[in-house]
């Protein structure tokens, strides 16, 4: 094994004594070792807002589980591999064996009419505008597979100027919410900006250099005032700047491996219309997991206030993904923009589309590049789901969810799961399906968050979803 | 995570720091340090016999209490044996928990030899106390109270020279005031009370997110013709290189106004312009300079820090005082999330030198009134958890972190059990009390612990004359639909409120029937029965905030009181514990904590159970008791409000029906008849016409019923419907619960003092106790020290805590009082570099 590993070491041009190996080095080490289950785990987690209607994400033949009534006395549990995705799905069907929905899952514990915030990702009470009570299941697994980002987060915000945005899905600690990238266009700056041939942004990355220098030279100075104590409290602001400057000198070493995967910078990342800004948050993700720079992600991929413009569809262009919520789209019913119900399924399904493609890029992305004895796509799992549930005003009965992955084999993808509705025997949590999830990362345990006083104490609340996991 | 990092800080291996915790061993036991020397065969000479004579007759070989055994342990502690073992032995003997109080009992020097020959002996291997932990606050009640108040030490007081991570609420406030919404990179302590202490950290997720909330208050700064550094970035404007010049030294000298508060030094200007600014502006132009220099001064260790060096005058013992401008911040942040403009200013004009200047200063800042406000009328944004309260923020925020109150909203109740609870509402009401209580500034501890005035629910300035005006203000239509026809016009006339608006009310028992008492005048407190409520340990958000999520929490009402109020420790959980309490609904919760009488649990509990079973007579949401039920408790309250709500619809129903004789049945039709000649078919053309249009139909079907409904009805059909009504009600039955009557009595011990040992009654008699005793006093006056200090006493400090206790009685309990003389203590003053006390080796 040592000689493989020196042959490997030789073959990438690196000597015994060289510094600290970068995130790429150490994986395609790992990979040189053979070791698969040391290889790192990656975790992203796509929250959409206004809900994820049940009807657009079931399968050919289980049309009936779309229905917002349907119950089910035991468990749904359908191959998906005879079976034709959703027509709004079918970039996804390539990676069918790799797939898993979920629906019937509650998360009550959350309130807010338009989404459960913090609260799904956390399983905590939550309202409308409550700030985080406790850190969010990304950030946990985050500390568990750091790399040089412990964790990317992006959001797409209705305002174009918006560099940095505070997430409400996601949170670090208590009142502590986790920052986001709403500019691709700094989100490449700073994740990839060794890597950029344009001198404006080379030279920011240079006077960042700088202001890191002056700063460490500014603590420095102070700490010669101080008693050897408090001395040691500035050690640790300074050990903070230090760690900064590494990593900018690691993305700097690392530059040759990031140019490879970089996304070309286009004018995706400075346009106007949100999608396209979606597009290249995705692109960064998928750029990012591939070289290593992190393991866990978390993309905020619309809120209310954002307007589809970049959609054929006039209607889309006037309204924001708030007034779509309120577009009915059942059929027989009617609003208040007298709309058909047609057409309001039409602006959906466009943008579940839309998202679907995405996330098939995403995966399709990870699954060129081979890792271990299959592809990176084998040891990431990328998590879809809406913190408001089913609907735009949500009630947490139902929290219908698409994965992809199987975690190194941990999870049973490839099927469709309905859990039995809220308090009928059966029923189980969205903690359930963090538990899993978490399960997955090498975080087993029995519970997660708070429970839900309001079910029934014969449901178990407990532990991850025996159905999905191995 | 913090704890974590104290953790990591004290892992580290520097000989000053092992000596620190070692003095501060010594100093807690109150030991000078020939006392605590430590001689190779101190084991034998010392240790052994010690063990012999107070341990051994319990922890023996025949008869070892609690699985405890001292009989064979030996001195070599160094080759890493019998570790656990000293490691008890050193916390229950410098606690002072053993050997229990009815054996014979070591002098306190022979405590002080053994517990600091361990300390030395486990450090040799690197475990021992922690020294992190040890300069949290739960930790400085070890300190032992007669050695800090009995006049012995004379000092010199000082705190080490220091650096002091800014709180959340001072970068925050930084925030708001130039406009920027930032994400909070720093935290408090966590847990329960104090949060913002010196020995904080700041790490490297915390500069991450300050750099982007650099970046965001730089683009704020830096907006074309908005901002204040909008000199040189106006539109279009073409500034030739002279203009630049003299614009970015304004822009400089500006920024260093707004972020450090300051002009910059002639060495200030030389660093932040050649060592960053020119490097950047040749590097990557204007903008780029402008901004990674503020982000600069955003990082820097002046604005995360505040730095209480000591750069004042020296003293001959090596102390040194602060100077003005570190005066001007530290009693800015005494009051204050912000520097005060005032104190700055006199430190700039030389007005801040001597102890009289700061005396000066600080009276001047607690005799500044809230013009605006008085305690009753601050907005209700509270209710989200933000402060509110800017007039002197630090002042209300200790009381919030020594009581704890604060916490009731993240107690999680299950809105089923009593939709009527409201933690926030009860939060405020707390808020409300302390600062009525410190608005007339006397007996301050005695009236927070005893006083039954409650200030609650809020009024309005200008509601009831509001209400009185006009019959269809809000206000006016609340009291209507609260009290139907009762004349509560002639209670308002008075200038009197009727009653209380919030249903949270329902946990101080305030209901209907008592409506007497709760009229009141605007900013009036409500009464209550003696019996029944005594200060805030009897007030439902700080009862909210030490219970659990279904049950009272005794456990944690005892060890505050324990801490808090009688300056105890009680030992942590000990590891492998996994204490249940059965589950047996037919038992009291006192009853079921039978479970922890037992010998090896009571050694601990009964430090805190009989002090928190006292207030077994309020339940988990606050209300007083004197019955508590039993069985399905929840199932009982969820029956009574039922009873209780069809009840009072019941009744309302009927007294609607008897008054529609002919002439009320006449104006229901007439009122119909309007409403139906008023309602217009929408046009087509407006705006959501279909919704309008269901409106229309909708309403114009409802009056058409109602039209038809009251016309045809006669006399006997409301005779009918009355009598159907009152039958009803006859046949109602109030679901009667299954009771045990509260226990509530208890006994106090070990509190060192004996007027406050003894039996009680109830929690009332027990606080009314404890707000007479001198040693609550005392360590009320630790906890104000240690949250304006930043750190735990020492016994150095026993000269200035003397001195608070002295001001505080003299002035007939005033809190300015204790504050003015804390702010211009040696304490407060003097910093001295702990090194320089190093002793010779």
């Amino acid at each position: 094994m040592k000689n493989r590993r020196r042959e490997f070491l030789k073959f990438a041009g690196i000597g015994a004594s060289s510094l600290a190996l970068t995130p790429f080095l150490q994986h395609a080490e790992t990979h040189a070792n053979g070791d698969v289950s040391a290889l790192p785990k990656r975790f992203v987690f796509v929250v959409r807002g206004n809900g994820l209607r049940p009807y657009g994400i079931v399968p050919e033949g289980l049309e009936e589980c779309g229905k917002n009534r349907f119950t089910t006395k035991s468990v749904v549990d359908q191959s998906l591999a005879k079976r034709s995705l959703h027509p709004t799905m079918k970039s996804l069907e390539p990676f069918k064996k790799q797939l898993t929905i979920i629906q019937g899952l509650s998360s009550r514990i959350c309130k807010g009419p338009h989404g459960g915030h913090f609260g799904v990702l956390g399983a905590y009470t939550s309202g409308d505008h409550a700030p985080p009570r406790r850190e969010t299941i990304d950030v946990t697994i985050s500390k568990k597979f750091p790399s040089i980002f412990p964790h990317l987060a992006f959001h797409i915000g209705s305002k174009p100027e918006d560099q940095i945005r505070y997430l409400d899905i996601s949170a670090r600690a208590k009142n502590s919410r986790t920052p986001a990238y709403a500019s691709p266009k700094l989100a490449y700056k700073d994740i990839f900006g060794a890597v950029l041939s344009d001198d404006r942004a080379k030279l920011e990355v240079q006077a960042n250099q700088n202001l890191m220098d002056f700063l460490v030279d500014d603590v420095k100075r102070i700490k010669k005032q101080l008693g050897a104590s408090e001395k040691e409290k500035l050690d640790h602001y300074l050990h903070g700047f230090e760690a900064l400057r590494d990593r900018q000198a690691k993305l700097t070493d690392m530059k040759g491996s990031l140019a490879k995967h970089a996304p070309p910078m286009d004018d995706k990342y400075t346009s106007e219309i949100e999608t396209h800004r979606l597009e290249a948050h995705f692109d960064l993700s998928a750029a990012a997991l591939i070289t290593g720079l992190t393991n866990a992600i978390t993309i905020r991929a619309d809120e209310l206030d954002v307007r589809y413009q970049g959609f054929e569809h006039s209607r889309m262009k006037e309204i924001s993904l708030h007034e779509i919520g309120h577009t009915a789209d059942t059929e027989g019913t009617t609003d208040r923009y007298d709309s058909n119900w047609k057409q309001g399924r039409e602006m959906r399904d466009k943008i579940r589309t839309f998202q679907m493609k995405l996330l098939a890029g995403l995966a399709g992305k990870l699954q060129t590049v081979p890792e271990g004895n299959g592809t990176m796509l084998d040891n990431t799992l990328i998590v879809f789901f809406s913190d408001a549930g089913s609907q735009h005003h949500t009630n947490y009965n139902n929290m219908p969810t698409i994965v992809i992955g199987n975690m190194g084999g941990v999870l049973r993808p490839g099927r469709y799961l309905h859990y039995p509705s809220y308090n009928k025997p059966g029923h189980r949590i969205f903690a359930n399906l963090l538990m899993s999830i978490l399960h997955a990362a090498g975080l087993p345990g029995e519970t997660y968050g708070d429970p839900d006083r309001g079910l029934n104490t014969e449901i178990d609340q407990s532990g991850p979803l025996a159905e999905w996991i191995k | 995570m913090t704890f974590m990092m104290l953790r990591r800080l004290a892992k580290s291996k520097l000989d000053l720091i092992g000596y620190f915790v070692f003095c501060f061993a010594c100093l807690s036991l109150g030991m000078n340090r020939s006392a605590c020397s430590v001689e190779p065969d101190d084991f034998e000479k010392r240790i052994r016999p010690f063990l012999k004579k107070y341990c051994v007759a319990c922890h023996g070989k025949k008869n070892g209490e609690a699985d405890f055994f001292v009989h064979d342990i030996d001195g070599k502690i160094a080759n890493g044996k019998d570790t656990i073992r000293w490691e008890k032995i050193l916390e229950m003997v410098s606690l002072g928990h053993m050997p229990p109080d009815d054996a014979p009992l070591p002098k306190q020097i022979e405590r002080s030899r053994v517990t600091a020959w361990i300390t030395a002996e486990l450090r040799k291997i690197g475990r021992g106390p922690d020294v992190g932990m040890l300069a949290l606050p739960s930790q400085a009640n070890r300190i032992n109270h007669a050695e800090l108040f009995g006049g012995k030490h004379s000092g010199p007081a000082f705190t080490p020279s220091r650096v002091w991570r800014v709180s959340p609420h001072i970068y925050s406030r930084f925030a708001n005031s130039v406009r920027t919404q930032i994400s909070q990179p720093l935290h408090g302590l966590g847990g329960t009370g104090i949060q913002d202490y010196a020995s904080l950290l700041a790490d490297e997720s915390t500069i991450q997110t300050m750099l982007r909330n650099g970046n965001l208050v730089a683009d704020q700064l830096m907006k074309p013709n908005r901002a204040p550094l909008n000199y040189l970035f106006k539109d279009g404007a073409k500034p030739n290189q002279k203009d630049i010049d003299r614009a970015i030294d304004r822009a400089i000298e500006r920024a260093f106004q707004i972020i450090l508060k300051r002009k910059p030094t002639a060495e200030d200007r030389q660093r932040y312009v050649e060592n960053l600014f020119q490097k950047n502006y040749k590097l990557a132009g204007l903008e780029t300079a402008m901004r990674t220099m503020i982000v600069a001064m955003l990082l820097s260790p002046e604005f995360v820090f505040r730095l209480e060096i000591g750069l004042g005058e020296k003293l001959p013992d090596g102390r040194r005082m602060l100077s003005p401008h570190e005066l001007a911040y530290a009693i800015s942040f005494a009051f204050f999330d912000q520097p005060d403009p005032g104190l700055l200013q006199a430190a700039r004009e030389g007005r801040l030198k001597t102890r009289d200047d700061v005396e000066r200063q600080v009276r001047k800042l607690l005799d500044r009134e809230d013009k605006k406000r008085r305690y009753w009328n601050y907005p209700m944004y509270h209710l989200w958890g933000r402060d509110y309260y800017q007039h002197q923020p630090r002042i209300l925020r200790f009381f919030q972190e020594y009581f704890g109150y604060t916490a009731a909203p993240d107690v999680f109740k299950d809105r089923e059990r009593n939709p009527d609870h409201h933690a926030r509402r009860l939060r405020k009401d707390a808020d409300m009390l302390v600062l009525s209580i410190l608005e007339r500034d006397k007996n301050v501890l005695i009236e927070l612990l005893t006083t039954r005035h409650y200030p609650m629910d809020p009024l309005r300035r200008g509601q009831i004359e509001s209400a009185l005006k006009d019959k269809n203000n809000r206000f006016y239509k609340g009291l209507r639909n609260k009290f139907g026809d009762q004349e509560f016009e002639s209670v308002l006339k008075k200038g009197l409120w009727p009653g209380l608006q919030s249903n949270h009310v329902s946990a101080y028992n305030l209901v209907d029937d008592r409506r007497e008492s709760v009229r009141r005048r605007i900013g009036q407190p409500v009464e209550f029965p003696r019996n029944e409520r005594a200060g805030m340990l009897t007030h439902p958000a700080w009862l909210v905030a030490h219970s659990g999520n279904f049950d009272n929490d005794p456990i944690r009402r005892g060890k505050w009181i324990r801490e808090k109020l009688l300056g105890g420790m009680v030992p942590d959980v000990p590891i492998g514990v996994d204490a249940v309490i059965p589950d047996d609904p037919h038992r009291t919760l006192r009853e079921r904590l039978d479970v922890i009488r037992e010998d090896t649990c009571w050694r601990c509990h009964k430090l805190m159970n009989p002090l928190g079973e006292a207030f077994e007579a309020y339940d988990d949401f606050g209300q007083f008791r004197e019955q508590i039920v039993i069985g399905d408790a929840d199932g009982y309250r969820k029956a009574k409000r039922k009873y209780d709500h069809d009840r009072k619809r019941t009744q309302e129903e009927l007294r609607r029906w008897q008054s529609y004789d002919a002439r009320g049945r006449a104006a229901k039709v007439k009122e119909a008849v309007e409403r139906l000649a008023s309602l217009k078919r929408p046009e087509q053309t407006v705006k959501n016409f279909s919704a309008q249009l269901r409106r229309y139909e909708n309403d114009k079907k409802r009056w058409t019923r109602e039209r038809k409904r009251w016309s045809e009805m006669t006399d006997a059909d409301q005779q009918r419907e009355i009598s159907r009504l009152q039958k009803r009600l006859t046949g109602m039955k109030a679901p009667i619960p299954k009771t045990k009557p509260v226990n509530a009595t208890g006994v106090l011990t070990g509190t060192g003092d004996p007027k406050l040992d003894g039996s009680f009654d109830n929690a009332i008699e027990l606080v009314h106790r404890l707000a007479k005793s001198e040693r609550v006093r005392q360590t009320f006056v630790r906890h104000t020290f240690r949250f304006w200090m930043g750190r735990n006493e020492m016994l150095s400090d026993a000269p200035t805590l003397i001195a608070a206790d002295r001001a505080y009685v003299e002035s007939g309990g005033s809190f300015k009082e204790l504050l003015v003389s804390l702010l211009t203590s040696d304490s407060f003053l003097y910093r001295k570099d702990i090194d320089t006390a190093k002793p010779k080796k």
